[in-house]
């Protein structure tokens, strides 16, 4: 079973929403207007959110921002469209009805349809992010700062634009069809008629926006390929797998290290299962996987006739010299490793298993032994060029097999990198007290080492990164040349290449935590949407771009949120005020009886608290002319 | 291999707990320093000798920390010569230098009065069985 991917949901959403677009007035039902538009209400609000979820300007951000980068301008615009027409539609169907009972009317049923993929669709992005304790949102996977890339947001915003379209058809129908039954209420053709309009503006600021872009292809695909953030079930080497299931097997085990390293980096300065055996075995099991890719790799290269009459053997040979230099440095990380230990043994970590299993796969592809284990030569069946790829197809699939191997242990090179950093930080990693300094007077049999030797296994690890990394680079263009299936890899990391040199809102998928703040639409007391003054002005000019109505109804709302924040922040000040002064009018609960025992004396009149600390009684005498009158009262 | 042979008699003949340990340590320290030379050459059992040295290593450090290893600096660790044979004589002596290892520190572990004692020699017991399944030569 392959992993779910974003396209695995967009595109029935996308089914569902044309297919709801083609309905004609004859074949709606009398019924059909009301329910459709309380299913289309809810697939707007969904596509409203995703444009939350990239876009991190708020209202009056938005409004006040004239710098905003062009993509995020035509963003924020459609996603304040899309939140018009929501409203509109809400309006047009004041009571929801039952969310999970499923729609009778087929058309209703084909737009709850869509508006429960685009839902799962944005469960699977938010998988990649995460919300901090101070409201950041930051980046949980390798694909986060992808996400938030140029090329997927621009995606994502054409899908969107050719929905708003669709739908505003659909609004166009349904308001036809329920203007000739006189039982409809008018709030419902208004609602419509609304929606419509704010969808046509929706789709409007794309076309308005949009650029000439060569690599939107990319961005397309790219979007469909995201994968959710979650960790694949195991899938044990078993004796009788061939090359195909030892490929797919070689995926699902890098995809679960990439996951399964990241979030276990944070734990080593607590967690038991955190070991040094572990991080060594580890170390090892990276340099033998190196080996394997690189023999791998040079055996693919000896047959280039075989690749699709394309010559990628330079890249072959290329990407084989970077995984012979990634194991020569993963060797050194388990040489740093020899002289140090933590409190904890065994191999606990829960990377070990994947980590084994790569291990066993590529050994057995690169032997051709279904039941090869590391205990047995390689290279006595190191399978004929032409056995373990007799064609094009079969190369494709080995490279990309090799291709997420090597990926998979870049991110542990991070993860570890990260973990044993912090594991030496908090004291976990110790040396035999045989192997310090002589200075160092530990009466045990290990003590902390000393620092140059923890900076030496640090630089190890960096080294392994960086030289892990060039083999991903090297096997990323092998991948692409051969169009693997691996090859969207390649792709995220060149998407998010350009935004390292963009604004940073736009970097790394750290973003202020959720979708932006809005306000609800003012309304009259029939309930309908009131424009702003600003908004009145522009409808007056009657311009015919329907994205300057857009941006003026943006301003009126960001003014709105503006004044609704003054008064809250000079509520809490006046708040603070009279709680500070309690003999100011008005403090709460000041009743007449708190006020006299205020005033009420707690001790006899001969020991207040002036005549405690004046100087002893005087015998009664003529009174003194200098001093004050308040003294002795 | 003179060494290895040397190293193996010494570890068969200790006696007692405390020599069991010392010889025990310098024979995963000659394992250790052997592996690593023969991952050097990434020959066709390169995966073999990574993950022996990789329990070589972390046996040795489990015998560190043995209650009843006598303290007090332990032989220097040998620098074998690098050797000539080929890799299926250089392995199989290895392995069989780790099966006598997993053999007397099983046995120490039963005998050994303490807890700690008992646990390090049948864990490094375990990471020689580990280097022993490794490097042994049989089909």
């Amino acid at each position: 079973m392959t992993a779910a991917t974003l396209g695995g949901f967009l595109r029935p959403a996308s089914d569902h929403i044309a297919a709801a677009a083609r309905f004609q007035p004859a074949d709606l039902r009398a019924s059909s207007a009301l329910a459709a538009a309380r299913q289309a209400q809810r697939v707007v609000a969904v596509m409203s959110h995703y444009l939350g979820d990239v876009t991190p300007y708020g209202d009056y951000e938005a409004a006040a921002s004239p710098d905003m980068e062009p993509l995020m301008r035509t963003a924020a615009d459609m996603r304040q469209a899309l939140e018009m027409a929501a409203g509109s539609l809400d309006h047009a169907v004041p009571d929801p009805g039952s969310v999970g009972a499923a729609p009778e009317d087929p058309l209703a049923a084909c737009l709850a349809a869509a508006g429960t993929s685009l839902a799962a669709g944005r469960d699977l992005l938010v998988t990649h992010f995460a919300t901090g304790a101070d409201g950041i949102r930051a980046g949980e996977s390798q694909w986060s700062t992808a996400i938030v890339s140029p090329p997927v947001t621009r995606a994502l915003l054409e899908e969107i634009s050719r929905w708003s379209q669709q739908l505003a058809l659909l609004a166009a129908t349904l308001t036809s069809a329920a203007a000739v039954d006189p039982a409809t209420p008018a709030t419902v053709l208004q609602g419509l008629g609304g929606a419509c309009q704010w969808l046509l503006s929706a789709s409007a600021a794309f076309e308005e926006g949009q650029h000439d872009d060569p690599a939107a292809q990319a961005g397309a695909e790219l979007l469909e390929a995201i994968p959710a953030n979650s960790v694949p079930q195991r899938r044990p080497p078993a004796e009788d797998e061939r090359a195909t299931r030892l490929c797919e097997g070689v995926t699902v085990s890098a995809g679960r290290l990439r996951v399964i390293a990241r979030r276990t980096a944070g734990q080593a300065a607590w967690s038991p299962a955190a070991t040094a055996a572990s991080w060594r075995w580890t170390a090892k099991a990276a340099a033998v996987t190196s080996h394997l890719s690189e023999l791998i790799l040079r055996s693919l290269a000896e047959r280039p006739e075989h690749l699709a009459g394309i010559t990628p053997a330079a890249q072959l040979h290329t990407a084989a010299e970077a995984a012979a230099r990634a194991c020569a440095r993963w060797r050194e990380v388990a040489v740093s490793w020899k002289q140090m230990t933590t409190e904890t043994r065994g191999l606990s970590a829960p990377v070990i298993a994947d980590a084994s299993d790569l291990v066993l796969r590529l050994g057995r592809l690169a032997s051709g032994d279904p039941k090869w284990t590391p205990s047995q030569p390689v290279s006595a069946g190191l399978q004929n060029p032409s056995e373990l790829a007799p064609g094009p197809a079969r190369a494709a699939m080995i490279a990309a097999a090799v291709h997420e191997a090597v990926d998979a242990l870049a991110c542990v090179a991070a993860a570890d990198l990260h973990a044993v950093g912090t594991a030496c930080t908090a004291g976990r990693v110790y040396a035999p007290t045989s192997t310090l300094p002589e200075d160092y007077d530990v009466p045990r049999p290990f003590g902390n080492p000393a620092p140059v030797t923890v900076a030496i296994l640090l630089d190890a690890y960096r080294e392994a990164e960086h030289a892990s990394i060039q083999a991903v680079t090297a096997m990323d263009a092998v991948a692409v040349t051969l169009h693997t299936p691996s090859r969207m890899l390649a792709a995220a990391r060149a998407a998010t290449a350009p935004a390292e040199g963009s604004s940073p809102r736009h970097q790394g998928g750290i973003q202020p935590g959720g979708p932006a703040q809005t306000l609800p639409d003012l309304k009259d007391a029939a309930g309908r949407r009131q424009p702003g003054p600003v908004e009145q002005a522009v409808r007056r000019l009657a311009v015919p771009d329907p994205v300057l109505v857009l941006r003026a109804a943006a301003i009126d709302k960001a003014a709105r949120k503006l004044v609704a924040e003054a008064e809250q922040s000079s509520s809490r000040r006046r708040a603070a005020r009279q709680e500070e002064d309690p003999a100011r009018p008005g403090r709460a609960g000041r009743t007449a009886a708190r006020v006299a025992a205020e005033s009420f004396p707690h001790e006899p009149p001969a020991t207040t608290a002036r005549q405690q600390t004046a100087s002893p009684p005087r015998p009664a005498g003529p009174r003194n002319p200098h001093r004050p009158p308040s003294e002795g009262r | 291999m003179d060494e290895i042979g040397i190293m193996r008699a010494r570890v068969d003949e200790a006696l007692g707990l405390a020599e069991t340990l010392v010889a025990a340590k310098d024979a995963f320290g000659l394992l250790l320093e052997m592996t690593e030379q023969c991952e050097e050459r990434r020959d066709e059992l390169f995966a073999a000798y990574a993950f022996a040295s990789a329990a070589a290593a972390e046996a040795r450090h489990i015998i560190t920390a043995a209650p009843s290893l006598p303290p007090g600096p332990a032989m220097p660790a040998s620098h074998p010569a690098p050797f000539t044979a080929d890799q299926d004589t250089t392995a199989a002596a290895l392995a069989g230098l780790a099966r006598v290892l997993t053999m007397r520190l099983s046995a120490a572990g039963l005998q050994a009065g303490g807890a700690r004692d008992q646990a390090a020699c049948l864990d490094a017991a375990t990471e020689a069985s580990r280097i022993h399944q490794l490097l042994a030569r049989d089909s």
